[in-house]
């Protein structure tokens, strides 16, 4: 009995404890969670302002990647004959990707193209990439909802990979978060970046096994090898493995890769960020 | 957490000792940017210029060494010419720009109005656009959520708030930007040059928001090319010139500092000839006003004179005529020894285009002025109380003259222009026929009665 009452005690003293702290927390990063709030506003504002005038406003977000898909599908599939639901396997890639060109092509340019409020407002620089990735991720998540009807009709079942999505996810936005903040920030001393960055990122679409499966006959093994040194090969590879709903769930070692590369990006990203941020506005 | 409730006890601290506290301290401030010719902005000039050993860059110091203190309640002017330096000291108080060392302090929320609509978007709606620039200043959804009554009413745009933006004209954003800045509540606000924009009306509205703003404690740093504004708020003021304090002193001396580097700036631009031929003009000019009889009397009783606006125990140049207030005229006199008899201390009322609204002096409330204390005194101090106020006066901006006659008023001793200052009337509203009188507030009664037509109406 009396040990039950001093169980309890102990439990709701966790608890209590924790919401304290967690009040605490809170209230000292207060401004840190102002600007998260701020985040969130931006991300629905740049979704607003961007189907603003169109018809079918936030379809297009889920549209605009079924199309691509069946451009791709008409395409390629003859060339791809060994990989069966083709359009599925094109669409869960294309989906990934799609967060990464929207994350870093947006992101790159988010420092610069913000100039006018950076020098007007005292506001923390990192916001800008944070919204670039937050906004590709809705389309994201908004673009899962036409993948499910293409699955739907396919004759695919769902495994209980799909579960690990989400963590996937979030380790392909903080790779991502890295990058961009990186990029953002060298942008804005070199804007040849983001001159550059549309070929580059052409040249890691192909180079990434997106529309084809780096381990199909078609690739030679030393080309598929050198594939492998291509970290979005890893994220692609591993999220539509769960997506796609490939026999085999993704490897323990492929998780654990995305993992190391998700922290070494975020920590050259801050690294990068924190050397240069008292200059960048010197130089907007 | 800590270092506020650590921050609250200094506060607490200092206010024991009746020092006045400061809101802003800063020390030092230099500021240098890269000058844009040599800047690089590609990476193979980058390349390039490291391995050639060229990264030295020309630097452009737009601030040095500039040290500055505003005490609480205390309202400020930076002035200066165009690249001075004003803006980027703004910037730098109100924590956009970091230099290197910087030693900065400031107490309480800080309101920058760099613009007038800080982050605005023009396909947002009005409210849209409120939610974005006001989160944007730093001011929680909640925060916002309480104020946004307020923020529409001021900016009048109860009927348009759901309209995008791009369909506002620019007095309407202008407003909605100054309502979005001045529901912050700031404990300082920075305004940097934005009353310029928009009509008349919409700048006195502005002048005296903050004006409110400063009646209940908050510290004002104003930048301004307006010496009537600089004039109407500030107390003290910095000129600024080529990024250093050439000045920090009481507003006049500090315009007639900013007046004379703007003259010297100006024959500095000038070619060589014609800047001489303006100095041996100006000089002419100078001997010409020496010579002039009516200057040059030195036994004549010389009087100084100076007027202050009192309202609710505070010197003020923004006065609600609703209620009370007086005015201190204060009369230094050179020579008292000249004055053979009574003087009449006399104030008039102008308005901003020199027409007499109204006046009154010493014998109309029948007292007497004997120099005979002047001279010993040589300083004399006059109130004009109006402890009801002046309510019946609409709005406006107006002028207040001081004049020393002799006891009969057949000669003027003296008579100087020397306040210029703004009006409201709470209960007349906003004057949009520029009266001077309110008619309204002196009307008893107003009837109306239907009646058959007297003559015959043509049709």
């Amino acid at each position: 009995m009396l040990d039950q009452t001093d169980r309890l005690s102990f439990w709701s003293r966790l608890a209590s404890s924790v919401a304290e702290h967690w009040d605490l927390f809170r209230e000292r990063h207060a401004r840190h969670f102002h600007y998260l709030q701020l985040v969130n506003f931006l991300i629905r504002r740049e979704l607003k302002v961007k189907y603003r005038g169109t018809i079918l406003g936030y379809l297009w977000s889920m549209l605009n990647p079924l199309l691509t898909m069946t451009v791709i599908s008409l395409v390629f599939s003859r060339l791809m004959r060994g990989i069966p639901d083709y359009n599925i396997f094109v669409l869960s890639g294309l989906l990934i990707w799609n967060v990464a060109l929207g994350t870093i092509i947006s992101g790159t340019n988010s420092i610069v193209a913000n100039t006018h409020l950076l020098r007007k407002v005292k506001m923390p620089i990192w916001v800008f990439p944070l919204v670039s990735l937050g906004s590709s991720l809705t389309n994201f998540l908004l673009s899962l909802l036409p993948f499910a009807v293409v699955f739907a009709f396919s004759d695919r079942s769902l495994d209980l990979q799909i579960l690990l999505v989400p963590i996937l996810i979030i380790m392909f936005a903080l790779f991502l978060t890295g990058i961009s903040l990186t990029l953002a920030t060298l942008n804005v001393f070199f804007r040849d970046i983001s001159h550059v960055l549309d070929p580059v990122l052409t040249l890691v679409f192909y180079a990434t096994p997106i529309i084809y499966d780096r381990h199909s006959d078609i690739i030679p093994e030393k080309i598929a090898k050198i594939l492998g040194y291509n970290p979005f090969t890893h994220y692609i590879e591993t999220i539509r493995a769960c997506l796609y709903g490939s026999s085999e769930p993704p490897s323990l070692e492929s998780i654990a890769i995305t993992v190391g590369l998700a922290i070494i990006s975020m920590l050259t990203g801050y690294w990068v960020y924190k050397r240069k941020r008292a200059e960048i506005l010197f130089n907007l | 957490m800590y270092q506020a409730r650590l921050s609250e006890i200094h506060v607490n601290d200092s206010s024991n000792d009746q020092q006045p506290q400061v809101a802003i301290s800063a020390k030092n401030i230099t500021v240098n940017f890269r000058s844009s010719e040599y800047k690089f902005s590609t990476f193979k000039e980058y390349v390039m210029q490291r391995l050639q050993g060229k990264t030295k860059f020309r630097n452009l110091t737009a601030l040095d060494n500039v040290s500055i203190d505003v005490f609480k309640g205390e309202a400020i002017a930076l002035i200066g010419h165009n690249g001075s330096g004003k803006s980027t000291l703004l910037k730098v108080l109100a924590g956009i720009i970091e230099p290197d060392d910087l030693r900065l302090h400031t107490e309480g929320r800080i309101a920058p109005m760099i613009e007038l609509g800080t982050g605005f978007d023009p396909e947002l709606s009005g409210l849209e656009n409120i939610y974005l620039s006001c989160m944007l200043m730093g001011l929680n959804k909640g925060l916002i959520e309480e104020r946004l009554e307020k923020i529409i009413q001021f900016a009048e745009l109860q009927d348009f708030i759901d309209m995008p933006l791009k369909n506002y004209s620019s007095g309407m954003q202008a407003r909605l930007g100054f309502a979005c800045t001045t529901a912050i509540d700031p404990e300082i606000l920075l305004v940097d040059e934005v009353l310029a924009v928009g009509d008349s009306n919409f700048a006195k509205k502005c002048l005296h928001r903050i004006e409110k703003l400063r009646a209940k404690g908050t510290t004002v740093v104003l930048v301004s090319h307006d010496p009537q504004t600089v004039r109407t708020f500030c107390s003290r003021a910095y000129v600024l010139s080529e990024g250093k304090v050439m000045f920090e002193g009481p507003v006049e001396k500090a315009l007639e500092e900013h007046d004379r580097i703007m003259d010297q700036r100006y024959l500095a631009s000038l070619p060589i000839e014609e800047r001489s031929e303006i100095i041996r003009k100006r000089k002419l000019l100078k001997d010409a006003t020496q010579l002039d009889p009516s200057k040059e009397r030195p036994d004549a009783p010389t009087i100084i004179g100076n007027i202050h606006i009192i309202q609710a125990k505070r010197q003020t140049r923004v006065l609600e005529l609703t209620k009370p207030f007086y005015f201190e005229v204060e009369l230094a006199v050179r020579n008292p020894e000249r004055f053979e008899e009574d003087i009449t201390v006399g104030i008039a009322w102008l308005t901003e285009h020199n027409q007499r609204v109204g006046g009154t002096n010493n014998l109309q409330s029948a007292l007497t002025i004997n120099p005979e204390e002047a001279k010993k005194q040589n300083s004399i101090r006059v109130l004009f109380h109006f402890n009801d106020g002046l309510p019946q006066l609409c709005g406006g901006r107006y002028k207040i003259e001081v004049g020393v006659h002799d006891c009969n008023l057949t000669r003027t001793i003296y008579t100087e222009q020397l306040i210029t200052f703004e009006a409201f009337n709470q209960t007349v509203g906003f004057n949009s026929d520029a009266d001077i009188i309110s008619l309204g507030a002196f009307l008893n009664k107003m009837e109306i009665t239907w009646q058959p037509a007297q003559t015959e109406l043509p049709g």
